[in-house]
């Protein structure tokens, strides 16, 4: 039988190419400046660094960050009750803010990468909570479930980890997440 | 009177299983020290939850099917937080995320969704 989808499977590819980007970005990057460690230094040290590295990243940040503009955007448009709608606004307002993450880099006089780079993440984990929210409405259990997990592992680094390894692991999980709700719309069908 | 499908007892002894293996680490743990108190105390929670899931895929279980799904969801998350403050062992942890991961799957299976919603007290 021939399931008739919407269009939530072409915004879905927006987030899973918006991974890839930024995975291949970090690796780039990180493989580049040598000096870089995971878990040890923080990432946006990446888009000061004095290899090319810096372009990389920053590069990075723009084209996920754009991407995931899209991505919201689509979550908004298509969506199947108010926890998307409020997660796709999120989801878009966080990716403006990540694509300034690449414009704004660390070295700036002011501490305005640091506000940039945290309203992100923020917005960002609103937009995972507000989407949990809605699968859970939705019926869509499984993919809410690892919502769930991935919002109280977040969560739970806050307290214990320092910003280097926040952000490295945040970041991971994060990518999962985004994979899991691109796939969550791919799997939709029209009238889910 | 309905008998329980094969789904639900496996949920239901998965459940057992997880609680059983976090009790054995309670007691491999063990020490007589005030300091072991909180990771013991982990230990326990965990347990307790695992033991809760089993209970609610019995005949009277106390949950409804999304609710049990739920604090299936949440027992992950429990031992997923517990590895990040390092509270438990990350070997036991990851074998306690593979057996929640199982009941949830045991629990997607439609005649345990149907068993966990019409068994009720």
């Amino acid at each position: 039988m021939k399931v008739q989808k919407d269009h939530s499977v072409a915004f879905a590819w927006f987030g899973i190419i918006g991974v890839a980007a930024f995975l291949i970005a970090w690796l780039c990057a990180a493989s580049i400046d040598t000096a870089w460690e995971f878990g040890v230094n923080n990432l946006s040290e990446l888009g000061i660094s004095d290899t090319d590295a810096k372009f990389y990243f920053n590069y990075g940040c723009m084209i996920t960050g754009a991407l995931v503009v899209i991505f919201g955007f689509g979550h908004a448009v298509t969506a199947k009750n108010a926890g998307h709608t409020a997660g796709g606004a999120f989801l878009a307002i966080g990716g403006v803010l990540l694509a300034l993450v690449g414009l704004i880099t660390m070295d700036s006089e002011s501490d305005l990468h640091n506000y940039v780079a945290i309203s992100a993440a923020l917005f960002i984990f609103f937009a995972l909570i507000a989407i949990t929210a809605g699968n859970w409405a939705a019926d869509r259990k499984i993919f809410a479930g690892i919502g769930i997990v991935i919002a109280f592992m977040l969560a739970a680094m806050v307290f214990v980890y320092d910003v280097a390894e926040f952000s490295a692991y945040g970041i991971i999980l994060g990518m999962i997440w985004f994979l899991a709700e691109s796939v969550r719309m791919i799997t939709s069908g029209k009238n889910d | 009177m309905e008998t329980m499908p094969r789904n639900a007892k496996i949920g239901s002894a998965l459940g057992f299983l997880g609680g059983i293996i976090s009790m054995i680490c309670l007691a491999l743990l063990f020490k007589p020290e005030d300091t072991a108190i909180v990771d013991m105390g982990v230990y326990m929670l965990i347990a307790v939850m695992f033991f809760a899931l089993a209970g609610g895929f019995s005949r009277s279980g106390q949950w409804l099917w999304s609710v049990l799904l739920f604090m299936t969801f949440m027992t992950i998350a429990a031992v997923c937080c517990a590895v990040i403050f390092g509270a438990i062992d990350l070997h036991a942890a990851i074998v306690l995320v593979v057996v929640g991961v199982l009941i949830v799957a045991s629990l997607s299976m439609p005649s345990a969704k149907t068993w966990a919603n019409r068994m009720r007290i």
